[in-house]
C-alpha cells in the first residue's frame, strides 16, 4: 500500500506546483479558464494528501510494520484511539498532518469564496499552494512517510508510542496546534494576496478576519491542552513552564491576539494598513519559525521527542517565505498609507494600539527569553538558562496592563472618548471593581486563605492586582452584556434569555468576543492563585504525615501490579483537614517494559475551584516502606481550565456561521438544525470541563485506573527491583 | 472504516483532477466558453460585498451611539458618510441591472452569453462580440419611454430617471427585491 501513498505526495506535490503557476495565470490575465482549474487543482491537492493521510492511516490501524513509520511510532498492543494519534506522533506523520490541515483549509476557502473576492482569490489559491509544494518538498525529499524496509529487515513489531504521549489528551494537543498553524497559511494568504494585486483596500481584511478566528480557535485549543498534558503527566505542578517548544506555540497565538484587534480598527477607520500586514506576515513566519524551532532541536526542552533532521530544510522555508513577503511589504509600502490619522490618544483607536503594543512587548520578551540562552551560549560559550522566574518577573506587569486595557478599550469611546462616555461607561465598572476587590479578598482571607497562603508581598499585591482587575473588566462585560439585552427587550417584548440568544446571534463577532474575554478574565483568576501556590518535596515512611498548608498528608503504603505492557506503582496517600479525613488520593509511577528508562508518573490531582491538591510520586523504596512525594496546594487553578473553555465557546459564537454563509454552502439549510447543532457544540465545549470534574474525583484521573484484573500471562513482566532507583538524599 | 475513507479520497482526487484538466480538453468552443468574463458581473458582485459591509458598520455605529460610545456629533458624521458611500453604491447596482433580481439575472445573463457564442469555426474575435450583441439586443427591444435610457430585461423601473416599465410588459420578477432583506439580516 505505500506505493500509493508516495504516488499520491507525488502528485500532491506536482499538482500544487501547476496550481501555483496556473493561479498566477489567471491573476494575470483575469482568465476564468485557469481560475476554473487553479480551484480544483487545490482541491485535488488536497485530495491527494486525503489519499496519503487515509493510506498512512490504514497502514498503522492493520500493522503494516513494512513501512519504516508504523513500525517506529506503533505497535500491536496499542488501541485504535492510540493508533490514531501516532498518525501525528512522529515528524513526518505530523509534517504530512500539516500539510492536510493547510489543504483543507485552502479547499474550504477556495469553495466558500468560490464566488467572491474574483480580484484576488487567484494570489491567495497560488500563495496558499506554494506553501503547501514547500511543505511537500520537506515532506517527499527530507522524511517521507511511506519510506519502507528492504525486504530482509522487515519488523514483525513496532517499537511504539512514546509512553508520555499515550494519554488522551496528548493524542489531541499535536493536531489542535499543528491545525492552528497549518490553518494560519490561509489569512496570511490574502494579506499576501492584497499585496501581490495591488488591491489595498480593506478588502482582505474583510475577507481575511474570518479566516484568522480558525488558527486563532486552534492554537487556544492545542495550549490549553498541552498545558493541561504538562500539569497531569509531567508532575512539575504546573501548566506553563516558559519551554521554548511552548513558547513556540505562544508566539504566533499573541501576534494574532493583537492582529484581531487592529484588523478592527482598519475596518472601521482605515487605520493601521502596515501594521495590520506586517503583523500577519510576521505571524506567518513565527509558525514556520515554532515549527523550525521544534524539530531542528535547536533549543533544548521538554519537547525533545519530536527533534530530527528536517531542521535545514525548515530554516530554507523560513528564509525564503521571510524574503519574498518581506520584499512585497515594502515594494507596497507606499500604498499602505493609512486613510486617518489618529485623533486623540484618549479614544478606542489609541487602545487598541496601545494593547497592540502589550500583546507585541509579550511577543518580544518571550522570543527573547527563548532565544537568547541560544546566542548567548553561541557567543560566548557560557551556558545560560532562562527560568521561568525571568518570564514571569516580565510578563505578569506586561500580562496585567493587557488586562486593563481589554477593559478600557471595551468601553472607551471611539475617535475622542469625553466626559460623558466616562460617566456612562466607567463608573460602574470602577466601582465594581474598588467594591467587590476587598470584599472579596477579604471575605476568602476569612473562610478559606487564613490557614493555607502565606504569600510574599510582591506576589500578594500581583495577586491583588489581577483580582481587581477581574472584576473591573468583568464588570464592563456584564454592563454591555446588559444594555445590550434591556435595548432588545425596550423594542423587541422578549424574555431574558430570547434576548441574550438574539443578542449574541445578531451580533456574533461583538458579544462572541466578550465571551472571550470573560474566559480571559477567569484565566486570570487562575493566574491570580498561582501567586499563593504552595509546593512541597517531602520524603514519608509508611505512615508518617506532613503539613501543607491546613492539609495533612499521610503516605499509607505502595502496591504494584504487573501486565503486558508495564509495571504499575500505586501509592495510597491520606489527605484529612483539620483532623478530619477527607479522601485518599493515589499517585503513582508506571514503567513501560518498551522504555524502561523512561518511567510515566501517575499524578492524583483533586481539584475543585477553591484550589488543586496535586500529589505525584517522585521515587520510592524498592519495598514500599519509604516514598518522596512533590505535593503542591494551588489555588483557583481550576479556573484556568475553565476560562479556557469560555474562550472557546466565545471564539465558536463569533465563528458561527451566518444564515447567508450557510445559504452559500447549501441553499435552504433551516433554524431548528442550526439551534441543534449549536446545543451540541456547546455540550461538546464543556465536556473537557466534566472529564476534568470525573478524573479528578474518582479514581479515573489517579493510578488506579490503570490497575485491571490481574493478567494470567505474568511470564514475561521482569522481576527485578523498581527500575526507579531511589534518590540519595 | 479507513479503506472506504481510503477510497472516498481517491475518488474525490479523481473528480478534482478531472475537472482541473476539462478547460483545457474541452472542444474549442467550451474552451471559449469558459473565458467568457463579463466585468459588469464582477462588479456586481464587488458591490454586493461591499453595501453588506457597509451595512453592518452602520449597525455598530448605531449600536456604538446608543451606547454611548461615539460622541452625538462623530455619530451624525460617521451615519452621514456611510449612508452616503452605502446609497452610492446602490445607485449604480440599480443603473446596472435596475436593483432587482440580481442573482437570477446574473443567471440569465450568462445563459444568455453562453447561447450567444459563436459555433465553433467562429474565431475568438467573434466571441467578443457575443456580449456587446446581446446588450445592444436590450437596447433596441427596451428602453425607457421617458428618458429613453435601456432598461435591463428584469427592471420594473428606469433606473434613472423611476418611471415604470409599460404594464404590458409580462416578464415581471418573482419575488420581493434581495436588497432590503439584505439590511434587516
Amino acid at each position: 500500500m505505500s506505493w500509493l501513498g508516495s504516488l499520491a505526495i507525488y502528485l500532491a506535490l506536482y499538482v500544487a506546483l501547476v496550481g501555483v503557476t496556473m493561479g498566477i495565470i489567471a491573476a494575470r490575465t483575469g482568465s476564468r479558464r485557469f481560475l476554473h482549474a487553479t480551484r480544483f487543482a487545490t482541491y485535488t491537492t488536497f485530495g491527494a494528501i486525503s489519499v496519503a493521510s487515509m493510506v498512512l492511516i490504514h497502514a498503522l490501524l492493520t500493522h503494516d510494520f513494512s513501512i519504516k513509520y508504523v513500525a517506529a511510532f506503533s505497535d500491536q498492543s496499542m488501541p485504535t484511539f492510540y493508533l490514531l494519534g501516532a498518525f501525528w506522533g512522529g515528524q513526518a506523520g505530523s509534517l504530512l498532518f500539516w500539510i492536510w490541515k493547510v489543504t483543507l483549509f485552502t479547499a474550504i476557502c477556495v469553495y466558500t469564496n468560490r464566488k467572491s473576492y474574483q480580484d484576488f482569490m487567484p494570489w491567495v489559491m497560488a500563495v496558499s499552494l506554494a506553501v503547501a509544494a514547500g511543505l511537500l518538498v520537506i515532506l517527499v525529499f527530507g522524511s517521507n512517510p511511506f519510506e519502507g524496509y528492504h525486504l530482509i529487515d522487515d519488523p514483525t513489531q513496532g517499537k511504539g508510542l512514546n509512553p508520555l504521549l499515550q494519554t488522551p489528551k496528548m493524542v489531541l494537543h499535536p493536531p489542535a496546534l499543528l491545525t492552528g498553524m497549518a490553518s494560519m497559511t490561509v489569512p496570511f494568504a490574502f494579506a499576501i494576496a492584497a499585496l501581490l494585486s495591488g488591491n489595498l483596500s480593506n478588502a482582505w481584511v474583510e475577507a481575511a478576519r474570518k479566516w484568522i478566528l480558525w488558527p486563532w480557535l486552534f492554537l487556544s485549543i492545542g495550549n490549553i491542552l498541552g498545558g493541561m498534558w504538562a500539569y497531569e503527566e509531567l508532575g512539575w505542578g504546573g501548566y506553563w513552564a516558559w519551554d521554548p517548544v511552548e513558547n513556540a506555540a505562544l508566539l504566533p497565538w499573541l501576534t494574532s491576539t493583537a492582529l484581531i484587534h487592529s484588523l478592527l480598527i482598519q475596518e472601521r477607520r482605515g487605520m493601521l494598513k502596515r501594521w495590520n500586514v506586517g503583523l500577519m506576515i510576521g505571524t506567518f513566519l513565527l509558525t514556520i519559525f515554532g515549527t523550525y524551532i521544534t524539530r531542528s532541536g535547536l533549543i533544548e526542552s521538554v519537547h525533545s521527542f519530536a527533534q530530527s533532521e528536517i531542521g535545514p530544510y525548515f530554516l530554507n522555508l523560513l528564509i525564503t517565505v521571510t524574503v519574498l513577503s518581506v520584499a512585497l511589504f515594502i515594494y507596497r509600502w507606499k500604498a499602505l498609507k493609512s486613510e486617518q490619522r489618529l485623533d486623540s490618544p484618549v479614544s478606542r483607536e489609541a487602545a487598541f494600539i496601545f494593547n497592540n503594543w502589550m500583546f507585541l512587548s509579550m511577543t518580544a520578551v518571550v522570543l527573547f527569553g527563548t532565544l537568547w540562552p541560544r546566542i548567548k551560549e553561541g557567543l560566548t560559550g557560557q551556558d545560560i538558562a532562562m527560568g521561568p522566574q525571568w518570564f514571569n518577573r516580565w510578563m505578569i506587569p506586561l500580562g496585567l496592563l493587557m488586562m486593563l486595557m481589554m477593559g478600557i478599550g471595551t468601553i472607551i469611546a471611539w475617535r475622542r472618548a469625553n466626559w460623558k462616555n466616562f460617566q456612562r461607561n466607567f463608573i460602574i465598572p470602577i466601582a465594581a471593581a474598588l467594591i467587590l476587590t476587598p470584599l472579596s479578598v477579604g471575605l476568602y482571607w476569612v473562610v478559606r486563605g487564613q490557614g493555607l497562603v502565606s504569600p510574599d508581598s510582591l506576589d500578594a499585591s500581583y495577586a491583588i492586582i489581577a483580582i481587581a482587575l477581574c472584576f473591573f473588566v468583568g464588570a464592563t462585560i456584564v454592563q454591555e452584556f446588559s444594555r445590550g439585552i434591556s435595548a432588545r427587550r425596550r423594542m423587541h417584548d422578549e424574555s431574558f434569555g430570547e434576548s441574550l440568544y438574539r443578542l449574541c446571534m445578531k451580533q456574533k463577532r461583538r458579544y462572541g468576543g466578550y465571551i472571550v474575554h470573560l474566559g480571559v478574565v477567569f484565566a486570570f483568576v487562575a493566574f491570580a492563585g498561582n501567586a499563593m501556590k504552595i509546593e512541597k518535596d517531602v520524603s514519608l515512611a509508611q505512615g508518617e504525615s506532613v503539613q501543607i498548608g491546613d492539609f495533612t498528608f499521610t503516605y499509607q503504603g505502595l502496591s504494584d501490579q504487573h501486565n503486558r505492557e508495564r509495571v504499575l506503582y500505586s501509592s495510597s496517600v491520606q489527605v484529612a483537614r483539620d483532623g478530619r479525613p477527607l479522601y485518599e488520593m493515589h499517585p503513582g509511577k508506571s514503567v513501560f517494559h518498551s522504555s524502561p528508562n523512561m518511567p510515566v508518573s501517575e499524578i492524583d490531582i483533586r481539584s475543585t475551584p477553591l484550589e488543586d491538591v496535586y500529589v505525584a510520586l517522585v521515587n520510592f523504596d524498592p519495598d514500599g516502606r519509604r516514598a518522596a512525594f512533590k505535593i503542591f496546594v494551588s489555588p483557583f487553578t481550576w479556573w484556568f481550565w475553565f476560562g479556557g473553555i469560555i474562550l472557546v465557546l466565545g471564539t465558536l459564537i463569533c465563528l458561527w456561521p451566518t444564515r447567508e454563509s450557510l445559504e452559500s454552502l447549501r441553499p435552504g439549510a433551516g433554524g431548528i438544525g442550526r439551534a441543534a447543532i449549536f446545543g451540541g457544540v456547546v455540550v461538546l465545549v464543556f465536556s473537557p470541563m466534566l472529564v476534568w470534574t470525573v478524573e479528578s474525583h474518582t479514581s479515573w484521573g489517579d493510578s488506579r485506573r490503570l490497575e485491571e484484573a490481574p493478567v494470567a500471562a505474568l511470564t514475561d513482566a521482569p522481576s527485578e527491583a523498581s527500575p526507579v532507583q531511589p534518590e540519595p538524599s | 472504516m479507513s479503506l472506504p475513507l481510503l477510497i472516498v479520497a481517491i475518488a474525490f482526487t479523481l473528480w478534482g483532477l478531472l475537472n482541473m484538466l476539462r478547460p483545457f480538453l474541452a472542444q474549442r468552443d467550451e474552451q471559449l466558453r469558459f473565458e467568457v468574463l463579463d466585468e459588469e458581473l464582477r462588479e456586481i458582485e464587488g458591490l454586493m460585498a461591499r453595501k453588506a459591509a457597509l451595512v453592518q458598520s452602520l449597525r455598530d455605529i448605531e449600536y456604538d451611539h446608543q451606547t454611548a460610545k461615539i460622541s452625538p456629533e462623530d455619530y451624525k458624521r460617521f451615519k452621514r458618510s456611510h449612508e452616503r458611500r452605502a446609497v452610492a453604491i446602490m445607485r449604480r447596482l440599480d443603473a446596472i441591472h435596475g436593483g432587482r433580481e440580481w442573482e437570477s439575472h446574473i443567471e440569465d445573463a450568462v445563459i444568455a452569453r453562453q447561447e450567444a457564442l459563436p459555433e465553433p469555426p467562429a474565431e475568438a474575435t467573434v466571441v467578443e462580440d457575443g456580449p456587446r450583441a446581446t446588450r445592444s439586443d436590450a437596447k433596441a427591444d427596451e428602453a425607457c419611454t421617458e428618458c429613453g435610457e435601456p432598461l435591463s430585461p428584469r427592471a420594473r423601473f428606469c433606473a434613472i430617471c423611476g418611471t415604470p416599465r409599460e404594464a404590458s410588459h409580462d416578464e415581471l420578477p418573482r419575488h420581493a427585491a434581495p436588497l432590503t432583506s439584505e439590511v434587516t439580516g
